[in-house]
């Protein structure tokens, strides 16, 4: 049987591991460690370097060393994450042909896959040196919120690096794997993972016969230790500007030590209070003279500086709990992954918002990679009882009329699944409808991400509503999508199997939007609206029978002329839904609608 | 030691069993708890009658027999039909997944197909496969309807661990690969509702309806049945069901009874039934057994004593007046006991089994008008309330996208109320949108609807559009043109219109 490695492709690091004889175990490097630095470089000789030697020498060849790839990957050129990065980065980023990322080293451009190729194929022989064979099959693990674009491009880098990616699995999800694996436990799991790059939260359960459902997953694909790292940058280049008037960032290579120097000084205050930055000769000023920059990093400062950070962690925890219907106190266990959670501010958080001491018993840098060689083995061998149930991240659906978001697939949605819904002609006479794959929780659908388009055509003319067209969405096992549209009349059917890609840009998607809007669907199904449109005028005809005798009698007191006037306000808003044919608001304000009737049948009885 | 009590086994669909009045009614008073003794009382039945539906209910699987519960009822107020409301909830000792029944719904080919599955691999998905428009959540999973979470989730999980395609990872799978991915998207669903507890509450609802719409039919199509079966048709009837033979079925309007209920209106007049009484009469002096037995309700009297007589026609005389006499005794006595179970169950908004009490009871006291009045008052009720039932069971089916159920329940609904034309529509429309349409019905449903509100120039469309589905040309372009009577520009039916005169 084939070797499956497991890889957790991390933002400031990366490991590999392997399940030996039943035993998930941890490839070292040549060098010895665990871990890899998720560095690329290449040298005045055309040298490319990777990891350790890599990052030894970012220093002295800053603007030709890569460091946190990840953050890049899958995103598209005028995302501001890659802004961001543009401003920060000692390397220089430019736009590519199809609006995508490239990385300038040594005059050649390089795409995000590319460079995180290097790391992946730096870890095929780590693992190769370690087997003494050669390996083909990985898993390789992403954040939970990546979204199809940034696993596909994750994909496209194992295939560059000659490994067939056979699973993408999220970071947090293997965490939960490695911790529960071989410990026949029944539990409800949190798994907090704070990395170098990104934040995520997941909750699995863990239960008999080695299965791991996960529940709920949410997280920040930009949040992590670099920008904790980008805080201590700030808060030394703007110290020093104030008191020799030169902006470090100005100088790549400046930036590149004061990037070390922060990540390691943010290292060492989690064990002692205070620390000293020391970075002489930094910059030269203007008469030729060398500058040093000297100050002191206390705990207090660094726990200040990071707040805001952390406690938007502890606030996508929260929300989490609340999309999984959970309470704190049905999470048995936490467990805690990622470099960031050595930080004990981090811990603190944590600890006080479930109200439960996190769990020791992971190893914050190994445990990802391990649960990645788990879920490998346990695809390919039939012996291995395990299974994951895993969820989709984020939610999937079409655009319809009005540029709204329709989500079919709900977020957190056990994968394999499928999902049908029906949805009308949005104008006269519409031949055509356009059906947009996007993904993404934000109502306004040019705020979500377009994951793939298709046409389908030859439908009647007819009035708009008239015509019902069929919308299928389909997740299988290894995660593809595939989108079908069938006009119910004519049984005539369209559909794609979405590839992610990293094409478009939000400029193009709101151009496309604008294009296909008269040929959008409408989201609302008449026979629904019907329904709803019915019951709400039968209840607002027997509220305005029962007005004026209810108005007569509660008339006189404060209380009575305030129900009166929430009364009509209610009333006004249904017709209002009504006549926006808005379903959704209409079913909401037949609530409102009942309570009130069954109020003022209450003060009519009683008289 | 306790007696054992007979408890029901859940999900059994009881419309597919040949059940009469008197074991349905029984069975809505069989809750776990009451012994025989305890449902003889609370049905009024007799005890052979109790025991006999008993046996029958067992061996048809839909009781069993189990040792009374931690909390045994009283056995006393012997005065009182109080009776515990049918428990629901009360059911345990489930089929199991693997084994839910003999009869293959697959075509045996089909285990023909090489892939990566043994033999028991490909039965067990097969087997649930062809099954999964039949099972319910609690079934699918193999739990009890009163299951906790830990439960449900302990029985997804192990069902899980089988049927994710995971376990199946880069094997061949052939046509079995759709068929676990959806095997696993179902018990998912399943999970996924029962662990929401407001989808749970929705799901039990509709469970519930089902349940109950099921419940009645057969209580109401039984009683119907039995009604029918009153008639003697042979001599060769046990003795013990001749004091009930010798009853005339209740006169009963045939509007709503469902199938059965034509069958009712061919039954003996008075005339005919008094003749019967006396032939009965006659043989019991031939020397047979005259034991009129009636259960131990009134106390057992002694076979008829050789009482002697001056001339025979005497003695036939007075024997036909005792037999008579007794008959009416038993008659009216069972007469109050059905009338006081119709009206406990009425105040305990039980109608169905109110209805169900009533029929019986006007079985007993067949020219009682004021007794027929309230029995049809009883039953109009009970047919509402089914009616009702169906209409929201349809509605969920139909909003959860089940056309095929959907279209069953709206056809029921329109059994119920033969004029309702929106049912009508609903139905037309559902059967359309299920895979293998029965042209034929939908067609039936929306002339129904037509003929109801001849002016709703939607039914004109839905029936054209049927007939249009049909490849009915002529009549698919008759229907459009008469709608098109009522709205000229009705966009529907000028598409339809069109397209028939195409073809």
């Amino acid at each position: 049987m084939e070797k499956v490695i497991g890889i957790d492709l991390g933002t400031t690091n990366s490991c590999v591991a392997i399940v030996e004889n039943g035993t998930p175990v941890v490839i070292p490097n040549r060098g010895g460690y665990k871990t890899t630095p998720s560095m690329v470089a290449v040298t005045e000789a055309g040298k490319r370097l990777v990891g350790h030697i890599a990052k030894r020498q970012a220093i002295t060849n800053a603007e030709n060393t890569v460091y946190a790839a990840k953050r890049l990957i899958g995103r598209k050129w005028n995302s501001p994450q890659v802004k961001n990065a543009v401003a920060t980065s000692s390397y220089r980023i430019v736009e590519g042909p199809h609006n995508d990322v490239r990385i300038v080293l040594r005059e050649k451009d390089f795409s995000v896959p590319e460079i995180s190729a290097m790391v992946l194929q730096e870890m095929k022989v780590i693992a190769e040196d370690y087997l003494g064979e050669t390996v083909s099959k990985a898993v390789v693990t992403v954040p939970a919120y990546f979204n199809d674009n940034q696993r596909q491009a994750t994909k496209d880098a194992g295939e560059i690096a000659g490994l067939d990616v056979i699973r993408i699995i999220n970071e947090p999800t293997a965490a939960a794997l490695s911790y529960g694996f071989g410990r026949n436990i029944e539990k409800t799991v949190a798994v907090y993972d704070f990395g170098g790059g990104t934040f995520d939260i997941s909750v699995l359960e863990i239960g008999a016969h080695g299965v791991f459902k996960v529940i709920a997953t949410a997280g920040d694909t930009f949040l992590g230790g670099e920008d904790i790292d980008a805080r201590i940058i700030d808060w030394l280049v703007s110290g020093f500007q104030e008191e020799n008037g030169i902006d470090l960032r100005q100088d790549r290579m400046a930036l590149q030590r004061l990037k070390d120097a922060a990540e390691k000084a943010k290292c060492e205050l989690s064990s002692v209070r205070e620390t000293e930055v020391n970075l002489p000769f930094i910059i030269s000023s203007g008469r030729n003279e060398a500058l040093h920059l000297q100050r002191t990093l206390t705990r207090q400062t660094l726990e200040e500086l990071s707040d805001d950070l952390i406690e938007r962690t502890v606030e996508i925890c929260k929300q989490t709990l609340e999309d999984a219907k959970l309470t704190k106190s049905e999470i048995e266990e936490v467990v805690l992954v990622g470099g960031m959670t050595r930080m004990p501010k981090v811990q603190q958080s944590v600890q006080a918002f479930f109200e439960r001491e996190p769990s020791k018993g992971v190893h914050p840098d190994e445990v990802v990679a391990l649960g990645a060689a788990i879920q490998g083995a346990a695809l390919v061998d039939d012996k291995q009882e395990m299974v994951l149930l895993d969820v989709t991240p984020h939610a999937l659906g079409i655009m319809t009329f009005g540029s709204y978001f329709e989500e079919l697939i709900p977020q957190n949605t056990t994968v394999p699944t499928h999902r049908t819904k029906i949805f009308t002609t949005s104008r006269d006479n519409q031949t055509a409808v356009k059906i947009l794959v996007m993904q993404g929780e934000s109502q306004r659908a040019e705020e979500n991400e377009l994951l793939g388009e298709f046409i389908l055509t030859g439908l009647r003319r007819a009035p708009k509503g008239q015509i019902e067209v069929e919308v299928t969405f389909e997740i299988n096992a290894d995660g593809i999508v595939s989108v079908r549209a069938k006009d119910l009349e004519t049984c005539l059917e369209q559909s794609i199997q979405v590839t992610a890609t990293s094409g478009l840009t939000k400029e193009e998607i709101k151009a496309m939007m604008d294009n296909a809007k008269d040929d959008l669907v409408d989201r609302r199904t008449s026979e629904e609206f019907e329904g709803a449109k019915q019951e709400a005028e039968k209840l607002i005809a027997e509220i305005e029978k029962l007005f004026p005798q209810v108005q007569q009698i509660v008339a006189s007191s404060d209380f009575g002329r305030d129900a009166i006037e929430k009364a009509k306000a209610i009333v006004d808003k249904a017709r209002a839904a009504i006549d926006r044919r808005d379903v959704t608001s209409v079913k909401e304000q037949i609530e409102g609608l009942t309570r009130t009737h069954r109020m003022f049948k209450g003060v009519v009885a009683k008289t | 030691m306790s007696e054992k009590v007979p408890r029901r086994l859940a999900h059994v669909i009881l419309g597919q069993l040949k059940l009469d009045a008197k074991d349905g009614f029984l069975l809505t008073r069989i809750d776990g708890r009451a012994g025989r003794r305890e449902l003889a009382r609370d049905t009024g039945l007799p005890d052979f009658q109790v025991d006999s539906s008993l046996e029958k209910l067992e061996r048809l699987g839909v009781i069993e027999f189990v040792s009374p519960g931690a909390a045994p009822r009283e056995t006393a107020k012997p005065q009182t039909l109080t009776s515990p409301p049918p428990s629901a909830r009360d059911r345990t000792q489930l089929p199991q997944f693997g084994s839910l029944g003999v009869d293959a719904r697959y075509d045996p080919k089909e285990l023909e197909e090489e892939v990566d599955l043994s033999a028991e691999q490909k039965k067990r998905v097969l087997d649930i496969f062809y099954r999964l428009d039949d099972l319910d959540h609690f079934t699918l999973l193999g739990i009890a309807r009163d299951a906790d979470k830990k439960s449900v989730k302990r029985a997804y999980f192990e069902l899980a661990s089988v049927m994710h395609p995971d376990r199946y990872f880069k094997k061949n799978l052939g046509s079995f690969k759709p068929k676990v991915e959806a095997l696993f998207d179902r018990i998912t669903e399943a999970h996924d509702t029962l662990v929401d507890a407001s989808k749970r509450l929705a799901y039990g609802a509709y469970l519930d309806e089902v349940a109950t719409t099921m419940g009645m039919e057969a209580l109401l199509a039984r009683a119907v049945e039995e009604a029918q079966s009153f008639v003697p048709v042979s001599s060769s009837r046990p003795p013990g069901a001749a004091a009930s033979e010798a009853m005339p079925p209740p006169h009963r309007s045939p509007s709503n009874a469902g199938p059965s209920a034509r069958l009712v209106s061919t039954g003996p007049d008075a005339h005919e039934l008094q003749a019967r009484r006396e032939a009965l009469g006659k043989r019991l002096l031939g020397g047979k057994s005259a034991r009129a037995t009636t259960g131990n309700l009134s106390p057992p009297s002694q076979a008829p004593s050789p009482l002697r007589y001056s001339n025979s026609g005497e003695a036939v005389e007075a024997l036909r007046r005792r037999y008579e006499e007794r008959i009416e005794n038993v008659a009216s006595s069972q007469l109050q006991r059905y009338i006081k179970a119709g009206e406990e169950a009425l105040a305990k908004n039980d109608i169905v089994a109110a209805a169900s009490a009533f029929q019986i009871a006007t079985k007993f006291a067949p020219n009682d008008a004021g007794l027929a009045m309230r029995y049809q008052e009883v039953k109009n009720d009970a047919d509402t309330r089914l009616w009702e039932s169906y209409t929201k069971q349809a509605t969920y089916e139909e909003e959860n996208r089940h056309w095929p159920e959907a279209a069953r329940s709206w056809q029921k609904v329109c059994k119920l109320r033969v004029g309702d034309a929106n049912a009508n529509a609903h139905a037309a429309r559902c059967i359309l949108r299920a895979a293998d349409p029965n042209l034929h019905h939908a067609a039936e449903h929306a002339k129904c609807a037509v003929a109801c509100e001849p002016a709703e120039v939607d039914h004109h469309a839905t029936l054209a559009e049927v007939y249009l589905k049909a490849g009915l040309f002529v009549s698919a372009k008759k229907a459009a043109e008469t709608g098109l009577h009522l709205a000229p520009n009705h966009a529907v039916l000028l598409g339809i219109l069109k397209k028939a005169t195409k073809t």
